[in-house]
């Protein structure tokens, strides 16, 4: 080993000189080794090889972007398969929130089964687990009122049945078709009790009522300003336009209620909650009688004020007042209800058919409401409509006693605010005043400086001449004597 | 409270007297069933049938709102003051366009009221001096203008009506028996004015209950009566 380095370090052989190739010429190192010949056959072989790669190369990302573009419509047809996924799911849901709905009703209508009602109970959110405590106890009343009537009753409450089971599938037509079929069957079952039952009318009438509460209890979810309807947009545009009402005041209405008299005050604000309270109903019976109830405070508030019974002429124009004043929630919803399932005959001739009568009327007038109406000016109309202007404003002393605290403390707010505005104007008076003051002190500043320079003009006199240096060169010299020539004496 | 059979509605214009009349017909006649309450509704039983007569609002600005009162109506009375003849011409004006939403068959009634203030209604009311010893003696004393409106004026306008709704006069009681001039405050021909009103609509009830069963189909009458028993009619 030492040997061979040795031997390599003193003596190059003459084979590694040659070309690598072994072709016999001599090989150069600039061509790694190789003669010309051969370093151009392999130069050539290697650019070859170069372009067959880069074709590869090229191949090779041609394919990636496939497989990226690919692997993009997968992840594509990944979104695609979870949305369907979540498709499937909602459905599940919604096919299960049917069947508990549906089983619910189902437990519900079988009164004796204790236990499927617990059942029921058990899994349903407690808005349900509430409805079937009130529906099971008027079902139950239903029962113990029909037992009294023996094979009759028995005849009502399988009509009845048969009658909520097909309103059930009956669900998808709409609100007035609805209606029609409870009209029906209001009509049917009177019919045939009067016919063939034999049932003395005071009877007819007491069990169409507790018929109409069993049933329109069971209803009310589903045909209470139902989803199909524009009720709620009525609701929402009578509100708002009752609150654009507020500043009515009940002189406008030619109300004949002194609310100033203790009794008076009590009686309409036991009518504006009887007709509040109406919305907290379900049966339709028991929302005419909040409006029976609301109208017999009204005439009672008139009577003592009158000290005579009152008219239509008095009543109407005071309903009008309680409703502004109140604003009952879903006014027109309740109307539309107790229209569409009502039993006809109380509605059209009875007593708590004039008064609901009267409260449609008052809500057209509020509706159809514009400044002839309360006899005044259009342009009076449109500022109290704006809220510009409170006509209250000029009552202000004389409040009612039984105004809210909530009135009194606005209606001293918007007194406040007037006095802030009448200062505020003051001082931008003040200071424009101030302003003029200035411009006019300033101008007659300049006015009088003005007069007296031009009262007493200042002539100013050129500078004098500046006297000649002596020493400097004396430009007149024809003035001065001749310069004294030195005398030369002989001696 | 009973409910009623059928309903009559007051229609005129404010201040003719239209609450008085009522009032007075039902304070006169029945004075313990009459509410302390209310007196624009009012529940009359006559014979073996209730009746329920609606007071409305007249006044100009509740112009357009009196159908709603109308709805189902069996008879409309028309009010007027003899004394104004303008009360009448209201009547043919604004109200009889209200009266559209009536039964079809719908009675019409044409009231004069105020005739005590008129030189004929103050023989009228000596007349009924027996019957009302408590009248005020100054009421005879002062003086008294002569009407405006004669019962003519009624009579053509009850034939207008007719001509209006389409009836023919056989149809329909005669113009005469259906024009009154009442005194609201003597109660002169007001107990006339009702009762007329209530022997008319009657029949009409009867008529309508007995038309009721050949309308109404009984479709529960074609489906087999079930056996199965019902646990909670056990």
């Amino acid at each position: 080993m030492s040997l061979k380095s040795e031997r390599r370090g003193i003596h190059v052989d003459q084979s590694d000189l040659l070309c690598k190739k072994g072709c016999g010429y001599y090989g150069n190192p600039a061509w790694q080794g190789f003669c010309s010949k051969c370093w151009r056959e392999e130069y050539h072989k290697a650019r070859q090889k170069q372009i067959q790669e880069d074709w590869e190369l090229a191949e090779r990302l041609q394919r990636e972007e496939e497989e990226a573009f690919a692997s993009s419509q997968s992840s594509q047809g990944a979104q695609s398969l979870t949305f369907s996924k979540f498709e499937e799911k909602k459905t599940n849901e919604k096919t299960r929130k049917v069947t508990t709905v549906k089983k619910f009703f189902s437990a519900s209508s079988r009164v004796g089964s204790k236990k499927e009602i617990q059942e029921a109970k058990a899994p349903s959110p407690s808005i349900n687990r509430q409805t079937s405590i009130e529906t099971d106890r008027v079902s139950k009343e239903f029962i113990e009122f029909l037992k009294t009537f023996h094979k009759t009753g028995q005849e009502i409450y399988k009509q009845t049945k048969l009658f909520l089971e097909g309103m059930h599938y009956k669900r998808d037509l709409s609100i007035e078709e609805q209606s029609e079929c409870a009209q029906d069957f209001y009509h049917n079952v009177a019919e045939r009790m009067q016919t063939r039952g034999k049932v003395p009318p005071e009877r007819v009438e007491k069990i169409m009522d507790q018929i109409e509460k069993y049933i329109m209890t069971r209803l009310y979810k589903y045909v209470f300003c139902p989803e199909t309807t524009d009720d709620e947009k009525k609701d929402l545009a009578i509100q708002k336009r009752i609150r654009a009402l507020r500043w009515v005041t009940p002189q406008m209405l030619c109300v004949p209620v002194n609310e100033d008299i203790p009794e008076v005050s009590d009686m309409v604000v036991k009518a504006i909650t009887d007709i509040i309270e109406m919305d907290s109903k379900r049966v339709p019976r028991d929302k005419l009688a909040c409006i029976t109830k609301c109208s017999k405070h009204i005439f009672n508030a008139i009577k003592i004020t009158k000290n005579e019974p009152a008219s239509a002429d008095d009543f109407l124009p005071t309903l009008i007042y309680i409703v502004l004043k109140g604003n009952p929630p879903r006014l027109q919803s309740n109307i539309q209800y107790i229209t569409r399932f009502c039993n006809p005959s109380r509605l059209m001739t009875g007593e708590d058919g004039y008064y609901f009568t009267n409260l449609c009327c008052a809500v057209a007038f509020i509706e159809k409401l514009d400044a002839q109406s309360l006899n005044l000016s259009q342009e009076d109309f449109d500022r109290y409509m704006s809220g510009q202007t409170s006509p209250r404003k000029q009552e202000a002393e004389s409040w009612s006693p039984d105004a809210c605290l909530g009135v009194k403390q606005m209606y001293k707010n918007l007194d406040l605010l007037s006095q802030l505005n009448e200062r505020q104007e003051r001082i931008m008076n003040e200071a424009k005043k101030l302003e003029k003051d200035l411009i006019d002190w300033t101008d007659g500043i300049a006015r009088e400086v003005q007069d007296i320079v031009e009262k007493y003009p200042l002539e100013i006199k050129p500078p004098n001449q500046p006297l000649a240096a002596i020493d400097s060169e004396n430009v007149e010299n024809d003035k001065l004597p001749p310069p004294l020539q030195p005398q030369v004496y002989a001696g | 409270m009973r409910k009623p059979d059928s309903k009559i509605v007051l229609l005129g214009d404010m201040n003719v007297g239209k609450t008085s009349l009522l009032q007075r017909y039902m304070e006169r006649r029945f004075p313990d069933t009459v509410s302390t309450v209310g007196g624009a509704f009012y529940l009359k039983q006559w014979r073996s049938y209730n009746i329920s007569i609606w007071d409305t609002a007249g006044r100009e600005q509740f112009h357009g709102l009196g159908s709603m009162y109308c709805r189902g109506a069996a008879a409309i009375i028309l009010t007027y003051d003899v004394n104004h003849r303008q009360s009448l011409v209201e009547l043919e004006d604004r109200f009889l366009g209200l009266t559209d939403t009536a039964s079809k068959d719908c009675l019409f009634a044409i009231v004069g009221n105020k005739v005590d203030l008129t030189e004929e209604g103050a023989l009228a009311g000596q007349e009924k001096e027996e019957c009302s010893p408590n009248m005020d003696a100054g009421d005879r004393v002062s003086p008294r203008a002569p009407k405006q409106v004669q019962l003519e004026d009624a009579v053509a306008l009850y034939k207008k009506i007719l001509k209006y709704k389409m009836l023919d006069e056989q149809d329909v009681p005669a113009a005469e028996q259906m024009c009154f001039e009442t005194s609201a405050k003597t109660g002169y021909n007001v107990d006339l004015l009702f009762e007329t009103l209530f022997d008319l609509v009657v029949p009409m009830i009867l008529q309508q209950r007995a038309e009721r069963p050949s309308h109404t189909v009984d479709i529960s009458s074609h489906k087999p009566p079930k056996r199965t028993r019902s646990g909670c009619c056990a």
